[in-house]
């Protein structure tokens, strides 16, 4: 029976130098335990036959079949896959949302100049003259009056593009650092 | 024989040196296409697969000083037709059909034009309303194509269509203000560039690459088009009941140097404009602005403030008035050949006695007239910001062949030259506490988010205040202490003074010909409103200033002060409105 002391417990007894313990835990892959180090090379630990334990990287390569790190594999890249086709796919959805969105601005501004050519055509001053006599039955004045009174007079009315707000400006998104790495990824943008 | 294994014979470095030669002239090839002639391959590339199509800025609005917008431009589409994919025929039929149907044209005439070569595009409708061209679109039609275009629409018609100008078919400004600050309303024209198919189709996912159009600014005016038409429509009564073909009118504020109305006859149709017109550069000329004239009379007025500026005279000074006075040899007489005795300046000034500015100026003398002339800003341009504007002439004791003469008759108005906006900015001094204000006819430019307003410039102090308040009470007397002046308007007090010169001809002066005017201001209390107004030639047996200007300044400047709603300066007639408890 091989007694493995449990790591990082303190000696019991107190020592100037560690005895060090006749059996290690075996090395893990990578690690380099020969002269070097100070310490001498440990052998492989052994099952009840004397067959070696394999251990770490190894033991996963025992276990797992060739096929089944294959599958593994194509499956990542395939998911990988998968994803950067959602992407792709959602960033042309996007991009045609915007151009729809353009499109119709474009023929939004196109209708706002127009209905603001159509006002000033509908208030010149013949179009007024005319529904002044016509409509209205007005005739010119033949004598102005003017009359005081203590009431400031009404402001001139502006035209219907002075009436319209202008939209207070909304500030430009901030860029997250995960959608620059996204962006710097071939094939999402 | 038999070769042995391992053993290259000649005919094997042959076959190995014919692979590496073939290979090395690959490789040559292919150095100059892909590094020595890279980017000339690339363009033409880019040239056969790509596709730019301009994206016109939207043309920016000239506004009045109501916002009211006298130029605006609306959008629109030319529809094209491909004649590369009308070669096939049968499509190109059908086609044809379904353009002809809804653009009310003709089928044949149209497949015949599509047909007709077999490559470029052939322009079939400019300007197609775009709500109409959204509809064509949608049909789909094979080989028909629409691009945006813009139509420039004047809503108050002809107002103004000298000044505002008239935009052509390449959407820059021909003249007026619309050649004047086309780089403010033109903007700047988009691009967008994407790849396109053999059959000229954009590739849906090709990278494409744009640049936004930046729409055109706006150009605000200080004319009022309310005075704008009031004015137009008495310089037109004018001129047909005085029988004259041509004139000018403008109305300024005299206390900014705004431009509120200015008009010239004839003039332009706006709405029908005929490029091809050979008629067309003097129509489209604005003369208050491009055009010198002897102002005559109105310059009295000036020569009246020198000599009271430099205390020479006051109103009730007096001098002789014989009729005439020889001056270097000539004699110079009266308008209308009187003699009025002791006469005042007051009196000299109403009565508008030649003799009497030949006296002023004898007092002021040569130096200090000149002076002052250049002070009032005669001789100068005004830089009001239109183009071709002139600038005044005259000589001074300094130009070669100048003399004595040309002081007495220049201190009338005779043998100096000048345009009407000169005139009349000289003239506002007087009511603005002597001050000369420049004058200006754009008041806001507004690109993007920037907004470029212009305020009054006062240029120089031309008089002291004092002067210019004598001077003007003269004026009033001139109009309101005359009985009948033609120049009187019901309810205000008008101070003006009229003018009338002989016709300028290369042999001296037409002596059946004459130029009417009248500088005046309203309500003499605290003017509002300036104007001038000159008819040139009248011809229906009136032909001075009083007769045929005055009149015109009283239709105009009554109306005008409805239109501002300028309390009148007579209390009689101003009623009081006594609410009823």
């Amino acid at each position: 029976m091989v007694s493995i002391p449990r790591l990082g417990a303190a000696p019991r007894v107190a020592s100037p130098r560690p005895v060090a313990t006749p059996r290690a835990l075996p090395p893990s892959p990578g690690s380099r335990i020969g002269p070097s180090s100070g310490r001498p090379a440990l052998p492989p630990a052994r099952d009840v036959v004397g067959r070696a334990i394999p251990g770490g990287w190894a033991l996963l390569r025992q276990r797992l079949s060739r096929l089944t790190v294959m599958t593994v594999a194509l499956l990542v890249v395939g998911v990988v896959g998968l994803f950067q086709v959602l992407q792709t796919t959602q960033v042309a959805k996007t991009g045609y949302d915007v151009s729809a969105l353009e499109r119709e601005q474009t023929s939004l501004d196109a209708d706002i100049r127009s209905l603001e050519a159509q006002i000033a055509q509908t208030s010149n001053l013949e179009q007024i003259r005319a529904d002044a006599s016509k409509r209205l039955g007005m005739v010119p004045a033949e004598r102005i009056v003017h009359v005081s009174v203590d009431t400031p007079s009404p402001a001139l009315i502006p035209l219907p593009r002075r009436y319209v707000p202008t939209p207070d400006k909304v500030p430009a998104r901030q860029i997250s650092w995960w959608e620059t790495v996204q962006g710097k990824i071939p094939g999402l943008h | 024989m038999q070769s042995r294994p391992g053993h290259l014979t000649w005919r094997h470095w042959l076959l190995a040196a014919m692979l590496v030669g073939a290979f090395g002239v690959i490789m040559v090839r292919l150095y100059r296409v892909q590094v020595l002639n890279h980017d000339d391959y690339l363009k033409e590339a880019a040239v056969t697969r790509q596709g730019a199509v301009t994206v016109p800025a939207p043309r920016g609005n000239i506004l009045d000083a109501t916002g009211y917008p006298l130029a605006t431009s609306v959008d629109a589409w030319n529809v094209y037709i491909d004649r590369f994919l009308w070669r096939d025929h049968v499509k190109a039929q059908q086609a044809a059909q379904g353009l002809a149907a809804f653009a009310k044209l003709d089928a044949n005439k149209i497949y015949g034009d599509g047909t007709g070569a077999n490559a470029g595009d052939l322009l079939v409708v400019r300007n197609m309303p775009y709500e109409q061209g959204l509809a064509l679109d949608k049909l789909d039609l094979w080989g028909v194509r629409l691009v945006h275009s813009s139509v420039r629409t004047y809503p108050e018609g002809d107002l103004g269509g000298q000044l505002i100008g008239y935009v052509g078919q390449d959407g820059l400004g021909l003249w007026g203000v619309e050649a004047d600050f086309d780089n403010v309303l033109h903007g700047k024209d988009g691009w967008l560039a994407t790849e396109h198919d053999a059959l000229g189709r954009p590739i849906a996912f090709a990278p494409s690459s744009e640049r936004r159009a930046v729409d055109g600014g706006e150009v605000q005016l200080t004319i009022d088009r309310f005075m704008q038409a009031i004015v137009e429509k008495a310089l037109d009564d004018g001129l047909a009941k005085y029988g004259s073909k041509s004139g000018q009118i403008i109305v300024m504020n005299p206390k900014t140097g705004a431009i509120l109305a200015m008009a010239s006859r004839p003039t332009v149709v706006l709405s029908k404009v005929n490029l091809n017109d050979n008629k067309l550069d003097s129509l489209v000329r604005n003369r208050n602005v491009t055009d010198l004239y002897e102002p005559g009379s109105v310059i009295k007025t000036l020569t009246t403030a020198m000599a009271i500026e430099k205390g020479l005279v006051n109103p009730e000074t007096t001098y002789v008035d014989t009729g005439v006075v020889n001056v270097g040899g000539y004699k110079i007489q009266n308008w209308d050949f009187s003699a009025h005795g002791v006469t005042t300046v007051r009196s000299f000034l109403q009565n508008s006695l030649n003799t009497g500015a030949v006296w002023l100026s004898g007092l002021i003398g040569p130096q200090d007239f000149y002076k002052y002339v250049k002070l009032f800003g005669l001789g100068e341009a005004t830089h009001v910001g239109l183009s071709g504007e002139a600038e005044g002439t005259y000589r001074t004791p300094s130009d070669q062949g100048w003399a004595v003469t040309d002081l007495a008759t220049n201190s009338y108005g005779q043998g100096i030259a000048a345009t009407p906006l000169e005139v009349l900015t000289a003239v506002n001094s007087i009511a603005n506490d002597g001050k000369l204000m420049r004058p200006y006819v754009v008041s806001k430019i507004v690109t993007g988010d920037s907004v470029r307003s212009f305020d009054p410039v006062e240029v120089r102090q031309v008089i002291k205040p004092e002067t210019a308040h004598t001077v003007l009470k003269l004026m009033n007397d001139v109009v309101d202490g005359m009985p009948f002046h033609g120049a009187q308007v019901p309810g205000y007090h008008v101070a003006g003074k009229t003018g009338t010169t002989l016709v300028s001809i290369p042999t001296g002066y037409d002596l059946d010909s004459t130029i009417a005017s009248f500088a005046g201001f309203i309500p003499y209390e605290n003017p509002q409103i300036s104007v001038l107004i000159k008819i040139d030639q009248p011809s229906g047996g009136l032909n001075l200033g009083g007769q045929v200007a005055a009149p015109v300044f009283s239709q105009a400047a009554s109306q005008i002060m409805a239109y501002l709603r300028t309390p009148p300066s007579d209390p009689k007639a101003l009623k009081s409105l006594v609410a009823k408890p």
